[in-house]
């Protein structure tokens, strides 16, 4: 019985690693399978010379690099979160051995491994502008170095209590040898952890043994000072004040993205923590009870750790999922664009007709703030049409109702990048024009405090597929640029140059792409179609987006608004050679734009290219709209409308009247709500209630 | 201790094993090697590193390279041929003015020895530096941009500046446009745009941040031409703006929506006008060796709405023809003379640009493509030559390709030219080095040399304004950031002399 306790023990700390490496491995599979997928893609790793000179040319430039090979790994994502849930893993064992924290509390060697989980799962849009490359490794590896270099300084530290004192100053120069090479070596290959690694050395030494410790406290204090300051001199492109958080994430230290440093805050200081908390002489640590403890007070001993460890996990738990991003439209994005990669056109309505019943539940609960907010929006406007208050006034007390919305939007509204590739996958499958007012439209903005646009996240895989190459091949460079060379960017890349029929550069890319693990299949494929184009057209993929290559050139600009570009640019496009799939994206947008005369331009323009086919019926309903709208412009009275677009029109008016449909009728929740119910699948409730829609 | 006695028979396995072994039986092809870079049959300078390449054989599985004058010899085994270094600047002191023949064997199922080509060593020595920027070919957005100098002796590569010592993730700086007088790296100036910006100027041991524009001018200085004699820089003032094709294959079309030439005095910190007329666009100044003459280009364009003046530059982007003009010049009085035409690229439908007088002052080098002035992105820029003594013109046919041909620099000699050309991949930039005769004839062209003959496939980076230096320039990164974060010295606008 006296040796069975401390084995339980053992099997504590086991268990506690093998069931949170178990359930986080499950969460990462099953929630975050087309993120870990995505990160890859946004990452890069080259074997080359080069790729290590430039990863080398900043600190920390080796923690990118081991950083980005591991990264690649999850192209397979059940491979890449293993070695993920492994590294926490090994994080726990670490900070176990080092910090020898006592049985009852074992749940404690958990927090760094649970704050990196945090660190890591926070990302949510951050995966397209951060400049960290491989960030869900990054922060993982510099930390399991920090602590692997404070364990080495431990064993030397031990040793010294084992050998004879004559030996005990060679074992004292050893030990500061040991952190002049960690800082000397560690700082250029690991940045800030070869830093902290010192601070949390410095903490153990002092708490170890506050006189003799000092020494060694000093010289850890010198060179966290000291050596960013001296290695400042040696790097060309790195700001002083930056050099001692090299390595770090690289989130904007400021208010609004002070969440994404909570975790790393704490991470930060978890060790420096724990080594005063948890430093106490081995023997008392072990835990060890005394062999008469029997009856009710062992059975309570062995209930209060299991209490405390309980509580602890249930709060890292908590702590976890607090900042584990969970937006919903943010993971149909990622799951829409790998379908519409694999041109599963299908599968990326299936996606949003999910999120859209997922939105649409939670509706209801939403309308009554909702109107609250809005009430209050068209009272200030009233205010300012009035003059009561200024135009600075208004926005500045228009913000918090704004706010309020856009988090109702963030639950009830699919974004706009969403509605775009919807519009695209009804128009590959030729359903755009009897389908793409019957899904959920809106403009939630994507639930960030950062300033993301629709170009950083699904931009480029719009214009490529409306055949825009060079706007497409011009945001993958200028991304690649200033967030850093990645798998996506160049097969975009790639891809436009072959469709460009510039196959130099498409050579080029494809060169680079086959030397990495994973995309040398891919790279070999486009290597055929560069090699010989007149594959291109039977290519699915290029077959798919040839029809909308058939425009004319033309100096012209998109100031990175993707949306309002594409509904111009098709809408206002009348070449000579246009094709009937682009005459028909040219309606679409003058739908979307709502514009009549723009409208009829495009109306009759696809009439024409479209004789024999039937007219679909959301043209027919916007004709019949707009042609009751302003009759002046156009005769409808000899248009075939069918029986029942005209049904659901008179229909429509009656509500219109019934509930008198006015200005400002789309902040009205609970009358948008009745017209969703009835008209929610037509042209006309596009028309009145989705309005004042704003891309980003 | 028995097993010593196999040390030997290591070392010498070893030892063979290292030494490249010319292949006693093998078939002779009457064709030179497909090597990457194309380093067949040039003029080199005798002073340049060496210059490795890869085979570019299908099915390659070895190759010898033998390097051969006279009795010299350097013999490099492997499918990349990465000649010594030392052995390779001794063999090019002794070739000085004579060939050296390259002789290529190469294995695939059995050897080959492909015809020898050879490389001639020129007399004349090129600068022993260059200095460029590195930017990645983006067209808004930059993030880390470097001026860098090497030594085209060795591989030693170095920054003079990078932007981020300055530049912050919110507030990004761009620098450009530096440039040497006479080649000469202690007299140096470049641009900081945007944060902390303004113009670098290390001159006569003193670095200084000066701010160029004044309410007279259009804008701070843009391309700069130090004065060969006198404390002067002349720079273009440019508004400038980018527009995007949307089908073209050329992707850009930068543009100036005004443009204006102003003069520098550096001792006086003044700054006066030397052409601003509303219809002309005038750019890239140039002066002759003597500083008698500032040569520079010019687009006469007469906006025909106002209300949209930029649109209408936008949208009649074709019809910029800049022509070559020169104004004589004063250097005492300061004193410009009316501007003359050199050449009147807009007759024949074309534009000119960046014109280079070698420093004899007989030739002068230009780039010319179809319309514009910013020929980096129009893959009709090529160079052309003009001999100032006989008046007579033509493309460089010698160094032109296909693709764009665009900024170029003469070496202090005269004697070599150094010029970007995107031929490679049409998309980076890349710099190549030329010999230009006593008779004004160039040679084939060959990409500077890099350590990896893989380098430029694999190096995501374009080179800009390539310039010859006579040396390094000492002074650090670092001192040009303290420089930067310090105070600026507005310059002094001056009525024209």
């Amino acid at each position: 019985m006296k040796q069975s306790f401390p084995r339980m023990k053992k099997h504590t700390k086991l268990i506690t690693g093998l069931s949170f490496a178990i359930l986080v491995w499950a969460l990462l599979i099953l929630f975050e399978h087309t993120l870990l997928f995505r990160a890859q893609e946004l990452s890069l790793w080259l074997p080359t010379k080069i790729w290590f000179d430039g990863c080398m040319a900043v600190p920390a430039g080796f923690l990118t690099y081991i950083a980005e090979f591991f990264n690649q790994l999850l192209y397979y994502p059940w491979l890449g979160a293993l070695l993920l849930v492994l590294l926490w893993i090994a994080v726990y064992a670490l900070t176990l051995r080092i910090f020898t924290i006592p049985s009852k509390w074992t749940a404690i060697g958990l927090i760094p491994s649970a704050l990196l989980v945090a660190c890591a799962m926070e990302v949510g849009y951050w995966i397209f502008q951060i400049k960290t490359p491989a960030y869900l490794f990054h922060a993982t590896l510099g930390f399991l170095f920090t602590l692997l270099a404070v364990r080495g300084w431990q064993l030397l530290s031990k040793n010294r209590k084992q050998v004879e004192v004559p030996k005990k100053g060679l074992h004292f120069i050893l030990q500061v040898v040991y952190i002049c090479v960690l800082f000397a070596f560690g700082y250029p290959l690991f940045g800030f952890y070869a830093l902290l690694a010192g601070a949390t050395i410095l903490a153990l030494a002092i708490t170890d043994n506050p006189k003799t410790g000092i020494v060694t406290a000093l010289a850890c204090l010198v060179g966290i000072i000291v050596t960013p300051a001296i290695y400042y001199f040696s790097y060309t492109s790195v700001r002083k004040p930056l050099m001692y958080t090299a390595g770090m994430p690289a989130f904007e230290f400021i208010t609004k993205h002070i969440r994404f440093w909570i975790p790393y805050i704490l991470l930060y200081l978890s060790p420096i923590v724990l080594a005063f908390f948890f430093r106490k002489p081995e023997k008392e640590q072990d835990g060890i009870l005394p062999s008469s403890t029997k009856g009710k007070a062992k059975a309570k001993r062995n209930l209060k750790p299991c209490i405390y460890n309980s509580s602890i996990l249930l709060i890292l738990a908590v702590f976890v999922a607090l900042f584990w991003y969970k937006d919903y439209n943010f993971h149909t994005e990622l799951k829409v664009e790998a379908a519409m990669d694999c041109t599963n056109y299908k599968e990326v309505l299936r996606l949003i007709k999910k999120q859209n019943a997922h939105m649409a539940k939670a509706v209801p609960h939403f309308i009554k703030p909702t109107k609250k907010a809005n009430d209050a929006i068209i009272e200030l406007k009233n205010d300012l049409a009035k003059g009561t208050i200024t135009q600075e006034e208004y926005d500045e007390l228009e913000k918090p109702y704004q706010k309020q919305l856009d988090k109702i939007h963030h639950k009830t509204e699919p974004t706009r990048l969403l509605v775009l590739a919807k519009n695209l996958a009804l128009l590959k499958l030729g359903r755009a024009g009897d389908e793409m007012f019957r899904y959920l439209d809106g403009g939630a903005k994507p639930n960030t405090p950062l300033d993301i646009r629709m170009m950083q996240v699904g931009g480029k895989m719009l214009y490529y597929n409306y055949a825009r190459f060079n706007f497409c091949y011009r945001w993958c460079l200028e991304d690649g640029v200033e967030y850093g060379w990645k798998a996506e960017y160049l097969k975009y890349m790639t891809k436009t140059s072959i469709m460009q029929g510039d196959y130099d550069a498409a050579h080029k890319y494809i060169n680079t792409l086959s030397k990495t693990i994973f995309h040398r299949k891919w790279a070999k494929k486009y290597q055929a179609l560069a090699d010989n184009p007149k594959l291109i057209p039977n290519d699915k993929e290029f077959a798919s987006i040839l029809p909308l290559y058939c425009y004319t050139d033309q100096l012209d600009g998109d100031n990175s608004l993707v949306e309002i570009y594409l509904l111009n640019y098709f809408s206002h496009s009348f070449a000579e050679n246009t094709t009937p799939l682009f005459d028909e994206m040219g309606l679409m947008c003058a739908l979307t734009l709502k514009d009549i005369p723009t409208f009829w331009q495009n109306f009759f323009r696809y009439a024409n290219s479209h004789r024999t086919d039937r007219m679909p019926t959301h043209y027919q309903e916007a004709a019949l709209l707009f042609g009751n709208l302003e009759p002046g412009n156009v005769d409808i009275s000899k248009m075939p409308f069918d029986k029942s677009v005209q049904v659901k029109f008179k229909a429509f008016m009656e509500y219109a009247r019934k509930y008198a449909v006015s200005e400002n009728i789309e902040r009205n929740p609970e009358i948008k709500k009745i017209f969703y119910d009835s008209f929610g699948d037509t042209y006309y409730y596009f028309y009145f209630f989705i309005r004042d829609v704003k891309s980003y | 201790m028995k097993h010593f006695r196999y040390i030997p028979v290591v070392f010498a396995c070893l030892l063979f094993g290292c030494t490249a072994q010319i292949p006693n039986e093998f078939t002779a092809v009457e064709e030179k090697p497909s090597i990457c870079p194309d380093y067949t049959d040039l003029i080199i300078p005798p002073n340049i590193a060496p210059l490795p390449f890869a085979y570019q054989i299908p099915d390659a599985k070895s190759a010898v390279t033998i390097y051969k004058y006279g009795e010299e010899s350097i013999i490099v085994k492997g499918l990349k041929a990465k000649p010594d270094i030392k052995k390779w600047h001794k063999m090019l002191e002794s070739a000085k003015g004579k060939n050296i023949n390259v002789i290529s064997y190469v294995k695939t199922d059995k050897w080959y020895r492909y015809k020898e080509y050879f490389l001639h060593v020129a007399e004349e020595p090129v600068d022993p530096y260059i200095s460029y920027r590195l930017i990645a070919p983006s067209y808004v957005t930059y993030e880390d941009l470097t001026i860098n100098q090497r030594c085209l002796e060795n591989f030693d590569e170095s920054v003079i500046f990078c932007n981020m010592l300055v530049g912050t993730e919110n507030s990004g700086q761009c620098i450009n446009c530096h440039s040497c007088r006479n080649n000469n790296p202690d007299s140096l100036q470049f641009h900081a745009r945007q944060y902390k910006g303004g113009t670098v100027m290390s001159f006569n041991g003193d670095i200084r941040k000066i701010n160029l524009k004044t309410d007279s001018t259009l804008s701070a200085g843009v391309y700069p031409a130090w004065h060969p004699t006198h404390h002067y820089i002349a720079y273009s003032v440019n508004n400038t703006g980018q527009s995007f094709h949307t089908l073209d294959n050329e992707k850009i079309e930068v543009q100036d929506i005004a443009s204006d030439l102003i003069l520098y005095d550096i001792d006086l910190n003044e700054v006066t006008t030397v052409e601003n007329d509303t219809l002309e666009w005038e750019c890239f100044p140039c002066w002759s060796p003597d500083g008698k003459y500032l040569y520079f280009v010019s687009a006469h364009f007469e906006v025909q709405d106002y209300s949209i003046r930029e649109r209408e530059i936008i949208d009649r982007y074709q019809e910029f023809k800049y022509n070559l003009y020169r104004k004589p010049f004063d250097p005492e009085t300061k004193h410009f003379g009316p501007k003359e035409l050199v050449y009147d690229a807009s007759s024949v439908g074309k534009s000119i640009t960046l014109p280079r007088v070698s420093p004899d002052g007989r030739y002068l080098l230009a780039t010319i493509g179809d319309y514009g002035v910013f020929h980096i992105w129009h893959r009709s820029a090529d160079l052309m030559l003009f001999d100032l003594e006989s008046g007579t013109s033509r493309l460089l046919r010698e160094s032109n390709s296909n693709d764009t041909e665009s900024f170029h620099n003469w070496s202090t000699n005269g004697r070599w030219i150094i010029f970007s050309s995107r031929r490679d991949d049409g998309s980076f930039t890349r710099l190549y080095l030329t010999y230009f005769d006593k008779r004004g004839r160039a040679r084939k062209p060959f990409v500077i040399p890099q350590k990896d003959p893989d380098f430029y496939l694999n190096f995501y980076r374009s080179y800009n304004i390539p310039e010859f230096m006579t040396g390094p320039v000492t002074i650090t990164p670092h001192e040009i950031a303290k420089c930067l974060n310090g105070d600026v010295t507005g310059a002094v606008y001056h009525e024209a002399y």
